[in-house]
């Protein structure tokens, strides 16, 4: 027994008798319910799923049209930083596909209600190419809330920022440089605009506008053309090093190809990895024969047999067999197709699994190739 | 009707997946749903350019109790296992000095009751005999709270004889207890430190309560994971995929649906049913009942009569240099504007300038990032309802974001800016989404008749609805480091004891 402690003699023993009853007494006391904040705007900051209709289709490029977007009742729609994309789904045919579209407008323009974005026409993606061809004024679009994972970031990067872009870029780069337009971001911005040709810059008119902004600069790379105004060749060492009389960050967003070649560039700069950010890029790959196979989904269950492709990721084969499958990033990241592989033998590019995902054979079907017949289960 | 399963458990979180466990290993028929696409629920890693960010790198676990309901000792019953790593002080205490003026209280303490008296005796002067009263106090409460936890009838005669303080002091608050203790006013602030891990200041959390949770992290010490709790959640869905249970992603539940009182089955927002004989959901009670299709009086007053708890804005940051080059010396940085925990709590009720707790899972285990890295993490605690307009909800959380920097910069020197390579903020409103209340990552609050011993006392009458169940890692029941697997442990083998009545 333990021994009493007399600096507590003052208070009262017996009190434990009646906490419980105390406690059933303050449990039934009427009171109002309380309302959720927090979990209000949540749903209008992050909502699950957004309902978008379209309003009007813009061609600005033979092969760049631009998406004007509107809630379904004007309702003032999630917020977003420059740089952002929307994760879309279409149901075409039978099946559902689901690809990411880069925001052109800015967040203020969200908060009334509208989102543009920039539909690339893409033959070789069925999803790309449906929507640039068949789609109209007045169909809906499903959509997730804005995502990022490209763009400036005020307790991380430099105030001087120096972005490197081609076509496949350009549409983050100019809502970047609309945020800073829009007094969202302060910082200063300059656009490395790389091109072959004169012809296939997209959107000057908008861009230059953006320059009045005394922030927004931006300089045309023209590697195949000689044009009055416009540099001729390559980026190279000494000449990003003159842009950079203050702590800078660079941001590349461009394709692969580019990619290496700026790999080299940046390693004569010697920047700390900080400084350097990159727009994801769908992994590329290509097998070494185009072979086809057979896969096997089960689901509740039920299984159900398709074609799959040595040249094709599983989340496309399965897109294109009308199987639905939760998808986002298509890089690998976002976790959101996760599956498991029952059987067979697949290739994978960027593998970052956990140790126990690697054991229990959980892949992202979005950036994983057959190279037999395989058989998944989506729970 | 589709198919009765012995249970349905809604959440496939650690708690879910556990609670799923030890009823599959006894041949239990068992589903399990959750909304993600994945299981783990909050645990799920992300990984962002050369950094993964994992809830295991502050999931705060006991270190040695052998004969105790920790994660360790249930994953045992499983047979499975993970590594832990232990954490090397107890806490470093700062206070922020927001004009600069060289006023900074500094304080650290070590594990272990004996080496935290002398540590604190040289702090406070004065403070030694009050603090052997203070922890052998905390130790009658530990066995008194384990008694009431694991009885179905108190006897009062007996809770009385054998524990003659923790009857004088239960129904207390901490702050009241220690003045009477005559602790100097001192030590009782340092003594507060972990009262933002519970979420409720000194005039409000219970003694008991408080006294519990301090001795059972002095005395065991503290640990952390070494593996990913993500990958822990995937151990065990392996483990009842095994014993022939089942799990549903993508299914968020929409209702739970009673008959004459009693939870039957549950409802997912596709219109498909489930019938199980008994439920348990993955939530905190409040949240479980909000899911009922018809409560009944007293379960809505229930839900009216809490007041939700603490709220996180959490910032993992992804560090370019190593915790020795940026000079992060300290696992746990506990930066508090004043030690008087009242005080502050009536100033957090806003999202801006709180207090912080900081972690550096470097400071234990290297591994957590590539050589030369370091991996740092803030979580600031608030009570927020304020309201943010939709569109000025990024500049907003900007606009914290920097400020809670800056002020860890202002307060210890270090400027953590100058490091950041990758960052990933998580707001209330993340949680919000998370099957929380409100974005509360802790719960229901801790106060007054809300308060650990209350709640244990009349925990046979708080079940409002038959055959619902709760496992939940908010705190409230006893172990609290472990408290989800605690919950999951004990509700486990209450349905198994209903089942085989
Ligand atoms: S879609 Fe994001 S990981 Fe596959």
């Amino acid at each position: 027994m333990a021994k009493e402690i007399e600096e507590l003699s003052n208070l009262n023993k017996d009190s434990i008798k009646n906490l419980r009853m105390q406690r059933e007494e303050y449990l039934s006391q009427d009171k109002e319910e309380k309302e959720e904040l927090i979990k209000n705007l949540a749903k209008q900051v992050i909502p699950n799923q957004i309902i978008l209709i379209i309003k009007n289709i813009r061609e600005v490029a033979p092969n760049l049209k631009i998406f004007t977007l509107e809630s379904r009742n004007q309702s003032s729609l999630a917020p977003f930083r420059g740089g952002s994309y929307l994760t879309i789904t279409v149901k075409i045919e039978n099946g559902y596909y689901t690809r990411n579209f880069f925001l052109y407008s800015t967040s203020k323009d969200a908060n009334k209600g509208v989102y543009e974005i920039g539909v690339f026409d893409n033959p070789e993606d069925k999803m790309s190419h449906y929507i640039f061809d068949e789609m109209k004024i007045g169909d809906i679009f499903i959509s997730s809330h804005p995502i990022n994972h490209f763009g400036y970031n005020m307790v991380r990067d430099e105030n001087n920022v120096l972005l490197i872009a081609d076509n496949n870029g350009i549409l983050p780069a100019i809502s970047m440089a609309k945020a800073i337009d829009d007094g969202i971001d302060t910082y200063d911005l300059t656009i490395f605009y790389l091109a072959h040709k004169y012809d296939e810059i997209l959107l000057e008119r908008e861009l230059n506008d953006l320059t009045t902004n005394e922030h927004i600069n931006v300089n045309y790379i023209l590697s195949a053309e000689q044009k009055p105004g416009y540099l001729n060749g390559f980026i190279d060492t000494n000449y990003l090093r003159s842009f950079m009389s203050r702590p800078s960050s660079i941001f590349i967003a461009a394709e692969e190809k580019q990619l290496k070649y700026f790999n080299n560039v940046l390693e004569e700069l010697k920047l700390p990895r900080k400084y350097i950010r990159y727009m994801p890029v769908l992994p590329e790959y290509q097998s070494a024969q185009d072979l086809k196979f057979v896969m096997t989904v089960v689901i509740n269950n039920e299984k159900f047999t398709a074609d799959c492709y040595s040249n094709k990721t599983i989340v496309t084969s399965l897109e294109e067999a009308g199987i639905y499958i939760p998808s986002s990033c298509h890089d690998g990241t976002c976790g959101l197709c996760k599956t498991e592989l029952l059987k067979g033998e697949v290739k994978i590019i960027k593998d970052h699994r956990t140790k126990a995902q690697k054991e229990y054979n959980i892949i992202h079907p979005c950036i994983t190739y057959p190279m037999s017949d395989i058989t998944i289960i989506i729970r | 009707m589709q198919n009765k399963y012995d249970a349905i458990i809604v959440g496939a979180g650690l708690g879910g997946l556990l609670t799923g466990a030890l009823l599959s290993k006894e041949n239990k028929k068992v589903l399990i749903v959750d909304s993600h696409n994945d299981v783990g629920g909050t645990s799920i890693d992300t990984r962002l350019g050369r950094f993964n960010f994992n809830t295991n790198l502050d999931a705060l676990f006991l270190s040695n109790p052998e004969n105790e309901v920790t994660l360790k000792n249930i994953l045992k019953l499983l047979g499975l296992e993970i590594e832990f790593k232990k954490i090397p002080k107890a806490f470093r205490v700062i206070t922020i000095d927001e004009n600069n003026e060289g006023l900074h209280v500094k304080v650290e303490l070590p594990f272990g009751v004996a080496d935290f008296i002398n540590k604190m005796e040289e702090y406070v002067p004065g403070s030694q005999k009050s603090m052997i009263a203070f922890f052998n106090i905390a130790k009658e409460c530990k066995e008194a709270l384990t008694y009431i936890a694991n009885t179905n009838e108190v006897n009062y005669e007996f809770l009385e004889n054998s524990y003659p303080n923790f009857v004088r002091i239960s129904n207390h608050s901490l702050s009241k207890v220690l003045d009477e203790l005559r602790v100097p006013l001192k030590c009782q602030e340092i003594l507060n430190t972990y009262w933002t891990l519970l979420g409720s200041p000194e005039t409000q959390i219970g003694f008991v309560h408080y006294a519990t949770f301090l001795f059972d992290a002095i005395n065991y010490e503290l640990e952390v994971p070494e593996e990913s709790l993500y990958d822990l959640s995937l151990k065990l869905t392996n483990y009842i995929l095994k014993h022939k249970g089942v799990i549903k992603l993508n299914s968020k539940v929409k209702k739970i649906i009673t008959e004459n009182g009693k939870a039957v089955r549950i409802k997912l927002s596709n219109g498909a049913e489930y019938g199980g004989k008994k439920i348990i959901t993955n939530l905190s009670p409040v949240a479980t009942y909000k899911l009922v299709d018809e409560l009944p009086k007293k379960a809505v007053r229930y839900i009216n009569n809490h007041e939700t708890g603490a709220k996180l804005f959490t910032i993992y940051l992804g560090l370019n240099r190593s915790i020795e080059e940026i000079g992060l010396d300290s696992y746990f940085y506990f930066l508090y504007h004043t030690l008087d925990s009242e005080n502050e709590f009536v100033e957090m009720q806003s999202l801006s300038n709180n207090d912080m707790i900081c972690y550096t899972p470097s400071v234990i285990n290297p591994d957590v990032s590539p050589k030369g890295t370091s991996i740092f993490v803030i979580n600031s605690i608030s009570y927020t309802n304020e309201i943010i307009n939709p569109g000025d909800y990024i500049t907003a959380v900007d606009k914290i974001t920097n400020n809670l920097l800056n002020t860890f910069t202002n307060t210890t020197g270090i400027n953590l800016k100058e490091y950041i390579e990758e960052i990933k903020v998580i707001t209330p409103v993340d949680y919000a989404l998370e099957g929380t209340v409100n974005g509360s990552y802790y719960g229901e609050r801790l106060s007054d008749l809300d308060n650990l011993l209350p709640r244990l006392l009349n925990k046979d009458h708080e079940d409002y609805i038959e055959n619902l169940y709760s496992v939940n890692g908010f705190l409230g029941d006893l172990y609290e480091f472990d408290n989800t697997y605690y919950k999951a442990k004990v509700i486990a083998d209450k349905v198994l004891r209903e089942d085989s009545e």
